[in-house]
C-alpha cells in the first residue's frame, strides 16, 4: 500500500471501521513510512483534543426540560406527591393489587417482573452516581471485592482486547437475592451484567436467549456454571451478543 | 396489569448531555441550543409510544438533529452554510507539524472556534464520531445517509480542521 492510499484509509483506521485485512496492510505501511506514521499519531492526538471541546447541558436546562415535559408525560406520580387522604386508600389498593398478582403469578409474570428488576437496576446505575460499589478495571480488584458480599465468586474476566472495558461492579438485589453486577464498556456505553446463583428449578446451563428489549435497552440471559446471567446495555442486541459470547468464551478459560 | 414508565427519567434524562452537545454545536449559540434540546424532548416523549427498542440515545440524538435543521432553516440558517460535494474525495498531503499543530490544539476555545467553522456535514459526523463515540453504522442511522458518506465527511472534516488549527498558529506574516 502506498502513501496515497494509507492516507484515504486513515481516518476510518483510527476509528477502527476497517476490516481486519486492510487494517494489518496499513499498519505495514505504517511500520516502513514515518510520514504516514507521523500523520496517524496527529490524528490520534486530535480525537483526544476533540473532545475535550464538548458542551454538557447546563444544570438549568435539566430543570427546565423536566418542567416542559412533565405535564406531558403521562405518568402517575401519585405516590410521590406526598401524603393526603387517599394515600390510604392507594396502600389498600396497592396490597390488594400485590395479593393478586402473587395469586396469579406464573412464569411468564415472574420474567417479566426480572426483566423490569434488571432494568432498573441498570438504568439506576446510570442515572445516579452509582455505577459501581468498587471501581477497578482489575479482575484480582474486582473479584475479591464481592467476597462476603455475595457467597459466590464472580468470574472477572478481562475483555478489554476484544473492546469490552472492565469499569468495576456494584451489589445488587434482584428477586430476592443478592446479585452481583460487573459493569463493562463498549464504547461509550455501559454493559450491566448481573449474576446470581441459579434457581434449582433452573437448567445448569442454557445458551444465551434474547429477551424482550425494555426501554429501549437489549437484554440477554443464560445460565452457565450454575449461575443465572444477565446482560442490559443500550449497544445493540448483536453488539450485545458479541459480548456475551466473548465472556463466555473467556470464563471457561477462567473457571 | 400494566407498568408505565416515565420517558423522561429513563430514556432522556441519562442523553440531555449528548442531545445538549449536538443542539449546541449544530445551532452555534447556547441560547438555540437549549430550545432545540426542549422541543426535542417534548416530540420525544410525544412519540415515546412509538419507540420500539434500540438504541434511546441514538433515538433522541435523531430527534435532535432533526429538530435542529428544521429550527435553523426556520431561522434563515445563518448557522448552514455552503454544503459540501460528498462525491469529491480526495485527501491533499498535509503532513502538519505536529508541534505546531498540538500547540493549535491545547486551547479549548481555540479548538471550538475552529469545530465551528467546518460546514456542518462535517461538523456534525466529528460531533457524533469523535465527541459521542458513535460507530459509522450508528452516525448513518442518526445522519441518514451511507456509511461510506460517513467515512469521507469524517475524514474531510478532520482535514479540514487540521488545517484551520494549522493557520491560526502560523506564526506573523511568516510561513512554515
Amino acid at each position: 500500500m502506498n502513501c496515497q492510499e494509507t492516507q484515504h484509509w486513515l481516518s476510518a483506521y483510527c476509528d477502527g471501521e476497517l476490516p481486519m485485512p486492510l487494517t494489518l496492510e496499513l499498519e505495514q505501511h505504517f511500520d516502513g513510512c514515518q510520514t504516514c506514521a507521523q500523520m496517524r499519531d496527529n490524528a490520534t492526538l486530535m480525537t483526544r483534543r476533540i473532545r475535550t471541546a464538548a458542551f454538557t447541558a447546563p444544570e438549568s436546562l435539566k430543570q427546565r426540560v423536566r418542567a416542559a415535559v412533565k405535564p406531558q408525560s403521562q405518568v402517575a406520580r401519585i405516590v410521590r406527591a406526598g401524603p393526603a387522604w387517599w394515600t390510604g386508600i392507594a396502600a389498600a389498593a396497592a396490597l390488594v393489587i400485590a395479593a393478586f398478582v402473587w395469586m396469579t403469578h406464573d412464569r411468564a409474570q415472574e420474567n417479566r417482573l426480572l426483566l423490569s428488576e434488571v432494568t432498573d437496576s441498570h438504568i439506576r446505575s446510570l442515572i445516579g452516581d452509582h455505577l459501581v460499589d468498587v471501581a477497578s478495571s482489575d479482575k484480582h480488584t474486582v473479584r475479591p471485592w464481592f467476597e462476603g458480599k455475595v457467597d459466590f465468586a464472580p468470574a472477572v474476566p478481562d475483555l478489554s482486547a476484544q473492546g469490552f472495558k472492565t469499569i468495576g461492579g456494584r451489589l445488587d438485589y434482584i428477586d430476592g437475592h443478592s446479585a452481583a453486577a460487573l459493569v463493562y464498556q463498549c464504547r461509550k456505553h455501559y454493559i450491566s451484567l448481573i449474576l446470581w446463583p441459579a434457581g434449582a428449578d433452573e437448567n445448569a446451563s442454557s445458551g444465551i436467549q434474547t429477551e424482550a428489549a425494555q426501554r429501549g435497552y437489549s437484554i440477554l440471559r443464560w445460565t452457565a456454571g450454575g449461575m443465572s446471567y444477565w446482560a442490559i446495555s443500550e449497544i445493540s442486541q448483536e453488539d450485545l451478543k458479541s459480548f456475551a459470547q466473548t465472556f463466555q468464551g473467556e470464563v471457561g478459560t477462567v473457571r | 396489569m400494566e407498568l408505565r414508565i416515565d420517558p423522561f427519567e429513563h430514556t432522556i434524562l441519562p442523553h440531555l448531555d449528548a442531545a445538549y452537545n449536538l443542539a449546541r454545536w449544530l445551532a452555534g449559540n447556547e441560547h438555540d441550543a437549549q430550545d432545540i434540546v426542549q422541543e426535542s424532548c417534548l416530540r420525544a416523549v410525544k412519540f415515546f409510544e412509538g419507540f420500539r427498542g434500540g438504541n434511546p440515545r441514538a433515538w433522541l440524538l435523531t430527534i435532535v438533529r432533526n429538530t435542529s435543521y428544521t429550527w435553523l432553516k426556520k431561522r434563515g440558517a445563518a448557522h448552514m452554510h455552503a454544503s459540501i460535494d460528498d462525491e469529491e474525495f480526495e485527501l491533499e498531503d498535509v503532513a502538519a507539524n505536529p508541534q505546531q499543530l498540538e500547540m493549535a490544539m491545547d486551547n479549548v476555545e481555540r479548538m471550538r472556534a475552529a469545530i465551528d467553522q467546518l460546514p456542518p456535514e462535517y461538523r456534525e459526523v466529528i460531533v457524533l464520531r469523535e465527541m459521542e463515540e458513535y460507530s459509522y453504522k450508528e452516525i448513518a442511522d442518526i445522519a441518514d445517509v451511507p456509511i461510506g458518506t460517513v467515512m469521507s465527511r469524517l475524514a474531510r472534516g478532520r482535514q479540514q480542521l487540521r488545517m484551520i488549527l494549522c493557520a491560526e498558529t502560523q506564526p506573523e506574516g511568516g510561513q512554515p
